[in-house]
């Protein structure tokens, strides 16, 4: 604020020092001033009269002595100054505490001005109306950003796409949001005043409530539920603040609630997409030989069937390349082109010859997709390949075939042939061969240590007999239980054998011309105690012409007994065996070449399509352990081969089985 | 010679001459000898006479058909009846080639079902120059069984004037 001399009344009227207090009084009220300053000759400031100073000389002494006065005699003299560079608060402190109504402002001895009481006021409320209009500007510009600020937030709550709401210490809703409206489903009517706890099942309440949200809010959002205006539940993702006054009490909370509908279905659509991959993924493996392989194409992941179609196991895949199990069947030409169109991140596909562990060759129709990262170069290779060695053997056989049928078609001019017959039995003697090949390897095994093992079973069972009777002597029969169990498992050890050494037999055959429905009346003969005991009917059906073929007579007779024989087994309760036999020209044959068919038809319990798959399997067997060695049919299967011949089965569970005898009319076995 | 029946096994396995030796003897009315020397074998059964031979047919050193064609050229032995014994396996009679074949098919002539009938033992004796067959392992029961059947069928063809003698 301005020094003193800004605002003092300057060059204060005064009078001259012995002039009459009258005259003085005359000065004041002509100039209407409130105090005059007394000077002398030389200037000097000597007191002030003031009215305050006339009033209370007025008040005690009478108007004769006032009028005789001098003003000497009732000045102040007794100054108290300010210079004019005085600060105003300070002027101000010193008026007021002093009482003053008039300051002197003095320059040495000199009066050069007068500070007035008036001065001060009219002073103070000019500087008041300043203030005041400063601050109302301030005012007006805060509201402004206020408003701004407002406005902002108020676009912010009203396009936002969560849900706001405001409740009040009670728990209910006081304001929100569009979006909360949306959210819910509701409108002001339902929304003004309604309790939050409403919006929540029971158990999402109680929830809420145990994190203790009424002190310190929902900090990390939760995951819940809320119940729209249908009744229906919303998810969403909540938190909540709680809101308190100056004094700490909680005045109501706020709420924010995100609708998480659309995230969840996704996270759902997500979780069935990955449960699909995984069908996929199951039903490719169950379906395919799958691999993968690194840039090198080394492998290096590989499925259960690639191991069990290849014969390697696992980690004797892993880090080979193709090479590993090729047939070398294919030219150097074809993988390089395979390469080449992988390596430059394209699909291949075709057939490739493998060869298996087992030395065995397996067809895969092959289907090779490079993984390719950014730079586009590929980093792996997914192989998916389906065995097709049926469909290679069966296309190889078929063209076979077809040579053979159009060098023929001369021959058989005007004959229909059935090619699908044809393929069938390729098939079958496809199959055939393999069981032979089995078969081959463990007959030569079979009779190398057979007969080592009768000698020791003989000493056995006679030391068994002994030990018998020694303990029937020494009346020790309590033990004989013990020896009863050794001899039936030497018996069960000699029962193996000997089926082993027959089946080894069945490739040493004596040949001579044989009469297949003698042998067949001879095998019958050998059953026919056996099958009146378990009321067993045997129908045959012969035909006109010979049946004669060359062979070995024991060993065809051994086919038929066995094969009655386990019909036998499967009739415990009587039933019926029929067999016929046929003359029949195979399809492609020459005229004479005729082929002789016995079917061998039971009415017994059948047997399923499981144990029919392996029912020539050498050691494999259905009857209960130690019953059966398992190699019957094995041997059965073996001497109608060394006879050019095969046998087939038809059976369905408590349907009967038919097995059906091919075997060359007069053909000469290998 | 005692009222026992006295027989001659040959068989290189010494271990089953004994076991069949102590079971033999210890039913009534047999008596048992054997050797593991078929090399020998001629010499041995000329010594002994026995009522019976009990040859094995698969021995290391020397084939049991050479043993019986040995005893059958002596006059001295040939009239001693012989019972193979084999763990090759069983007999079958073939009907319509009339001849044996060896048949390991236990399922077939299980317990001897359907051979030595006489036809069946003079196919046999044509065929191998012996008169029964016996295969391994066998119980002392059966042993007994088909020693019985050769006797009484050796002495039938004694009787009638000593007609068709196996060769």
């Amino acid at each position: 604020m301005e020094a003193v001399s800004q605002y003092m009344t300057k060059n204060p009227f005064s009078i001259q020092s012995g002039s009459s207090l009258a005259d003085a009084v005359k000065l004041m009220r002509e100039k209407k001033i409130g105090a005059i300053f007394i000077n002398d000759a030389e200037g000097k400031t000597l007191g002030i009269f003031t009215e305050r100073d006339l009033l209370n000389r007025v008040s005690y002494d009478d108007v004769e002595t006032i009028r005789d006065l001098r003003i000497d005699d009732v000045m102040t003299q007794k100054l108290i100054t300010v210079t004019d560079d005085e600060k105003y608060m300070n002027v101000l402190e010193l008026m007021k505490s002093k009482n003053l109504r008039h300051l002197p402002v003095m320059e040495g001895q000199r009066v050069v001005g007068v500070v007035s009481a008036r001065d001060m006021m009219r002073l103070y409320s000019e500087h008041l109306e300043s203030e005041v209009a400063h601050k109302e500007s301030e005012l007006k510009k805060s509201m402004k950003k206020i408003q701004e600020s407002e406005e902002l937030f108020r676009g912010i709550f009203n396009n936002s796409a969560v849900a706001v709401t405001f409740a009040d210490a009670n728990e209910c809703i006081t304001a929100w949001n569009p979006y909360a409206e949306k959210l819910l489903d509701m409108d002001e009517n339902d929304l003004l005043n309604k309790p939050l706890k409403d919006l929540y099942d029971p158990e999402g309440w109680k929830h809420i409530r145990e994190c203790n949200i009424r002190h310190y809010g929902i900090k990390d959002h939760l995951e819940t539920r809320v119940i729209n205006k249908n009744g229906e539940f919303v998810d969403v993702d909540i938190s909540i603040s709680v809101v308190k006054n100056a004094e700490g009490e909680i005045t109501g909370s706020i709420g924010v609630m995100r609708d998480i509908r659309t995230r969840k279905s996704i996270a759902k659509l997500l979780e069935y997409s990955m449960k699909e991959l995984e069908d996929l993924k199951f039903g490719l493996d169950v379906h395919a030989l799958v691999a993968t392989s690194d840039k090198e194409g080394r492998m290096t992941y590989t499925n259960e069937k690639f191991c069990e179609t290849s014969g390697y196991l696992k980690n004797e895949l892993i880090g080979q390349d193709f090479r590993f199990i090729n047939a070398g069947y294919h030219s150097k030409e074809f993988f390089r082109d395979l390469w080449h169109t992988v390596q430059y991140g394209k699909i291949w596909k075709g057939e490739i010859k493998n060869k298996s562990k087992d030395g065995s060759f397996f067809w895969v129709d092959t289907t090779i997709v490079p993984f390719i990262d950014v730079e586009g170069q590929p980093y792996q290779y997914l192989t998916i390949r389906n065995d097709v060695t049926e469909r290679k053997r069966y296309e190889e056989e078929l063209e076979t075939a077809n040579k053979d049928l159009a060098t023929n078609a001369k021959m058989f001019q005007g004959m229909v042939i059935d090619r699908e017959k044809i393929n069938q039995k390729l098939r079958e003697t496809q199959k055939q061969i393999i069981q032979v090949e089995k078969m081959a390897t463990l007959g030569t095994l079979a009779a190398g240590f057979a007969h080592e093992i009768k000698n020791p079973l003989a000493i056995i069972l006679q030391g068994v007999e002994m030990v018998e009777k020694i303990f029937v002597k020494l009346e020790q029969k309590a033990y004989l239980q013990y020896v009863k169990i050794i001899r039936s498992a030497a018996e069960r050890a000699n029962s193996v054998v000997t089926s082993l050494l027959r089946y080894s037999r069945s490739s040493q055959m004596e040949e001579s011309e044989v009469n297949v429905c003698e042998v067949i009346d001879a095998a019958v003969e050998l059953i026919t105690n056996n099958v009146r005991m378990r009321g067993i009917n045997i129908v045959k059906a012969y035909p006109a012409d010979l049946c004669l073929m060359f062979g070995d007579h024991i060993m065809l007779q051994q086919v038929f007994f066995d094969l009655m024989n386990n019909s036998i087994d499967a009739m415990p309760n009587g039933g019926e065996i029929s067999l016929s036999v046929d003359l029949d020209a195979p399809p492609n044959a020459q005229q004479e070449e005729k082929n002789i068919i016995v079917k061998l038809k039971d009415s017994g319990e059948g047997i399923d399509e499981k144990t029919l798959a392996k029912i020539f399997d050498p050691f494999f067997t259905t009857k209960d352990e130690g019953k059966g060695t398992g190699l019957g049919l094995s041997t059965v299967f073996l001497i109608l081969q060394r006879h050019n011949g095969n046998i087939t089965v038809q059976s369905k569970k408590n349907a009967g089985t038919t097995f059906t005898i091919t075997l060359p009319v007069m053909g000469k076995p290998v | 010679m005692s009222d026992k029946v006295k027989i001659a096994m040959i068989d290189d396995e010494e271990d089953l001459c004994l076991m069949v030796k102590a079971n033999l003897e210890d039913m009534e009315g047999y008596e048992m000898v054997f050797s593991c020397h078929p090399e020998d074998a001629e010499r041995f059964v000329k010594q002994e006479q026995p009522d019976v031979v009990l040859l094995d047919v698969v021995m290391p050193e020397r084939k049991g058909t050479d043993v019986v064609m040995g005893i059958r050229q002596d006059p001295d032995m040939r009239h001693i009846p012989i019972i193979m014994v084999s763990g090759k396996g069983e007999m079958v009679y073939n009907n319509t080639k009339d001849e044996f074949h060896w048949m390991p098919n236990t399922q077939l002539v299980q317990d001897r079902g359907d051979i030595p009938d006489a036809k069946g033992a003079e196919a046999l004796a044509e065929a191998y120059g012996v008169n029964d067959y016996i295969s391994k392992p066998f119980t002392t029961d059966l042993l007994v069984e088909v020693i019985q059947e050769v006797l009484k069928r050796s002495k039938k063809r004694k009787d009638p004037g000593q007609e068709e003698t196996p060769e």
